[in-house]
């Protein structure tokens, strides 16, 4: 027998509040989940509302306790999709075969496709080789610094996740401010750089379908709800947001520049230290070509076959072929992966289609906009509202995968365009400005130490505003003029 | 104060004291049926070279009984057989009269009238005989109890071969190495076989550290909280700095043993010189006060030798101590494992009553009570009047907190005790140890 040897320097702060005060702070939320829990029990066996089939009011109120956990994260999101699927075929609403047949849905591979591309990137060093060639190659003045950081973020979040792209630009940022010595909370440069980066993520995220995980379950919500009638392709997507994301790059850019003047005028320091980092990683290996090449190779299947051949089908050949040349391992993909995302992805496209199918979903939407809404426009912009605000408070995969089967509901009846109505919850719901725990991007950047969560609380309110501009610019002008509505 | 024999037979708190004091005379024909082969071993006899054996009275009283015969023969206690049955009994001749030490007499009673109290006798354990399977005897390692285990991982402390050793202390003054903590586990395994085993108390004394002795015992806690549902009690040091005894907690202890041994500032310089003079009694004081803020009530200890001091001085600890939330113990001083301070000129005894132990423990009992301390982690132990035994001098006790103190003394209700206490360790700890990269 061995015992694990614990560390000398072990410390142990002992809580020494009243025992009850300890135990309910350690516990209240498994005792609000019983508490849900006995009330979803109590409400499945109330009768159904007048107008609503008794399927529909249990897939109602099972789409709304998973709606509460979603909001709440009282249980990992992943986890609380599994539970709704469990739940389904437990309160009668779908047959367990029929349930769990929605998890076979075509925008899980596509995600998966995505996910293991972006590990490989990761594994492979190349996104990190790219980050530092572009900040050196564009970095000669503080201003161009800015800008590089910023674009860089934003076109590598519309590629991969945004999460994935703020924990591989962070380090270069950090070297940044201090080869060149900004001092936190006071250098102008080191707060812009930092906001460069969240911001820059967050924006780029809404670009296109890879930027973010809550595009391939919009469209996948959408294929189910129309029966597979309806996708949005890779282009169609990006063509929907662009003006947004193009319109928003250039105002934050120049904010960034008039808010937060360099004090310094000289980055040579900061680019000898990524010239440094560079010549640490060598000549580019033979598994970052691959990737690279497979990478770009797949963006345009995407982009000029996704439709014919399918978002999932590319994604599949595309993961395939990187194990194919031997570019990534499975077990660097296993760890790099976050399959909690696709287990969610799957629970959500289940429930939703449950809400399309029973009912519900309709019932519910004209509940809440029976006589408020006096145009399709006003609607979409309620709901570009809502989407807004729920995102400040709650992962824009839940505001998601809450408000989208609803709002497609609402958007069938009035006649307007389910892409579009996809769009206008799932854009603005990357609109997490303003709090530092709004998205993990915005945490990474503000954890460097160059702004308080005040300076992001009011950045990122004039943020908020100037993108629902933008949303409501697209709704009221842009997508009417293209015909999108 | 005087009792007669009737009365000490019906209380157990009485007759614990008694035996303890006087020992239980046994017929050669009844000792020799039972198992008494272990009795005399070091380490299990407490009381001097003489052999004890461990008594459950009634009312789950632990005592351990010196038995051998040149010890005993002037006790009016006696061990009886009838049938599968022990007893005990008073010898009529010997004490129809039951003197109180104070020299007071009681009532004669006829021998008929001499009550015969039904007891369990728990031979000395196998477990003193036997080794572990690296080889070591167990007998090294600790002692058992009944229901207690007490297990030294080591016998060093530095004040052992030094002017500075605590003068009652008979730990032999050979420094050996630390038993392997596998050893410990399975020491309690064995002991676990045979005996209702519901508390290890783990000793340490002073290793010239300024942890108390913690760093040495963590994995031995941490092994034993792995593989048995127990209460681990820590005897040591106060340590230098208040951060162990929060590290003592976090480690698995449910309880902590800080004992100043003697209240009295001056006697304790001299009789603990040791501790004393590289610890102080102020840090006593202090540690104590803050392990009462991080163990659950009840969980820190005290012992105050009874006998080695005035029992003013002593009563005077046991209103300090608990009214800083500390539990005093209060241990008879009695010669231990061989060392008898009865010949040191020096140390100035006062040998209580019986009367007086009896008011003693009385107001141990009520102060423990009214300051609403835990009783539960200082009970069943057979070498010591505790401070639940109390009760027995308080008249009659509350029919409800009686039967909570069976309850809680049940196999079960210790199980769910230490149950309960680890839960409250995982509610109130967090480990915020900053490993290095």
């Amino acid at each position: 027998m061995s015992t694990q040897p614990e560390p000398d320097n072990r410390r142990f702060e002992i809580d020494r509040r009243p025992i009850t005060v300890v135990l309910l702070a350690r516990i209240w939320k498994q005792l609000l989940l019983l508490g849900l829990i006995g009330l979803l029990v109590v409400l499945l066996q109330l009768t159904a509302p007048t107008g609503l089939s008794p399927q529909g009011y249990k897939a109602l109120i099972i789409f709304a306790f998973c709606a509460i956990l979603w909001a709440t994260s009282l249980l990992p999101l992943a986890i609380t999709s599994l539970f709704a699927m469990a739940l389904l075929p437990l309160a009668g609403v779908m047959s367990a075969q029929e349930t769990y047949s929605y998890f076979g849905s075509r925008v899980v591979f596509f995600l998966m496709g995505a996910l293991m591309l972006s590990a490989a990137m990761i594994a492979t060093g190349i996104s990190k080789r790219f980050a530092t060639v572009v900040v050196r190659r564009f970095g000669a003045t503080p201003g161009r610094l800015v800008t590089s950081v910023f674009l860089l973020c934003a076109f590598g979040s519309s590629m991969m996740s945004a999460h994935a792209v703020g924990v591989m630009v962070l380090p270069i940022v950090v070297d940044i401010t201090r080869a060149l010595g900004l001092r936190p909370l006071r250098s102008n440069l080191g707060k812009a750089l930092c906001f460069s980066l969240a911001w820059g993520c967050v924006i780029g995220g809404s670009l296109t379908v890879l930027g973010g995980a809550r595009g391939p379950l919009a469209i996948g919500i959408v294929e189910e709800f129309s029966g597979g009638a309806q996708t949005i392709g890779f282009v169609q997507y990006m063509l929907y947001g662009l003006p947004m994301v193009v319109g928003m790059l250039l105002v934050t850019l120049f904010t960034l520049k008039v808010v937060f003047p360099p004090e310094i005028s000289d980055t040579r320091g900061a680019l000898k230290v990524l010239e440094s980092n560079l010549e640490q990683m060598g000549k580019v290996t033979a598994r970052e070509l691959v990737v690279g090449v497979i990478m770009v190779a797949t963006v345009l299947m995407w982009a000029f076959a996704g439709d014919t051949l399918g978002l999932d089908t590319i994604a599949i050949i595309a993961m395939s072929a990187l194990f194919l040349l031997r570019a990534v391992t499975w077990r660097e993909v296993q760890e790099e992966v976050n399959w909690g995302l696709i287990l969610m992805y799957g629970g959500a496209i289940c429930l939703s289609a449950a809400m399309a199918h029973t009912g519900a979903a309709l019932w519910l939407t004209e509940l809440v906009f029976a006589d408020g809404v006096s145009s399709p426009q006003m609607l979409l912009i309620v709901i570009a509202l809502a989407s807004a605000l729920l995102t400040e408070f709650m992962s824009n995969s839940a505001v998601v995968a809450m408000l989208l089967p609803p709002t497609l509901s609402l958007a069938q009846a009035n006649g307007i365009d389910l892409a579009a109505a996809a769009m206008t919850v799932v854009l603005p719901s990357n609109f997490a400005f303003m709090f530092p725990i709004s998205t993990p991007v915005t945490a990474l950047a503000w954890s460097v130490g160059f702004y308080t969560p005040r300076q992001v609380a009011v950045t990122g309110a004039a943020l908020h505003a100037v993108g629902f501009g933008f949303m409501v610019i697209l709704i009221t002008l842009y997508w009417p003029a293209v015909g999108l509505i | 104060m005087s009792f007669s024999v009737s009365q000490i037979l019906g209380n157990p708190g009485l007759l614990k004291l008694e035996l303890m004091r006087k020992g239980l005379r046994i017929e050669p024909s009844v000792l020799r049926s039972l198992d008494t082969s272990g009795s005399g071993v070091t380490g299990h006899a407490l009381f001097g070279s003489a052999g004890d054996i461990d008594i459950s009275l009634p009312q789950g009283t632990w005592v351990t009984a010196p038995v051998a015969p040149r010890i005993v023969k002037a006790s009016p206690y006696r061990l009886v057989v009838d049938g599968d049955q022990h007893l005990i009994t008073a010898d009529a001749s010997a004490a129809v009269v039951c003197k109180d030490d104070e020299g007071a007499q009681s009532q004669s009673e006829p021998q008929e009238a001499v009550p015969r109290v039904p007891v369990t006798v728990q031979p000395p354990a196998s477990f003193f005989r036997r080794s572990t399977s690296s080889g070591i005897p167990l007998r090294r390692i600790g002692t058992v109890h009944g229901p207690y285990l007490a297990l030294s991982p080591t016998n060093k402390c530095g004040f052992l071969a030094t002017a500075d050793r605590c003068r009652f202390c008979g730990v032999s003054a050979q420094p050996q190495d630390a038993v392997p903590v596998a050893d410990i586990v399975e020491a309690i395994r064995i002991a676990r076989e045979e005996q209702t085993v519901n508390m290890v108390h783990l000793s340490v004394g002073y290793l010239g550290t300024d942890d108390g002795g913690v760093r040495m015992l963590e994995p031995y806690v941490a092994a034993i909280k792995k593989h048995f549902d127990i209460v681990v009690a820590v005897d040591a040091l106060p340590p230098a700095d208040n951060g162990w005894i929060d590290r003592t907690y976090g480690m698995g202890a449910d309880a902590i043993s800080y004992n100043l041994e003697i209240f009295d500032a001056q006697r304790f310089e001299k009789i603990c010189p040791g501790p004393a003079r590289v610890i102080g009694r102020e840090r006593f004081m202090e540690a104590l006060e803050y392990a009462t803020t991080v163990f659950q009530s009840g969980g820190v200890t005290c012992h105050l030798i009874v006998g080695l001091e005035p029992l003013d001085s002593t009563r005077e600890g046991i209103q300090t101590l608990t009214g800083m939330g500390v539990v005093p113990v209060l241990p008879i001083y009695r010669p231990f494992k061989g060392r008898d301070m009865r010949a040191d000129e020096d140390i100035e005894r006062f040998e209580p009553t019986l009367g007086e132990l009896g008011s003693l423990y009385r107001d141990l009992y009520r102060q423990v009570r009214n300051n609403r301390l835990g009783l539960s982690m200082v009970r069943d132990i057979a070498t010591v009047t505790t401070p639940l035994e109390g009760r027995f001098f308080d008249g009659e006790p509350n029919f409800l907190r009686s039967l909570a103190d069976r309850l809680t003394g049940t196999r079960i209700g210790r199980r769910t005790s230490a149950r309960f206490s680890d839960l409250r360790r995982a509610l109130r700890v967090r480990d915020v140890t900053i490993v290095e990269p």
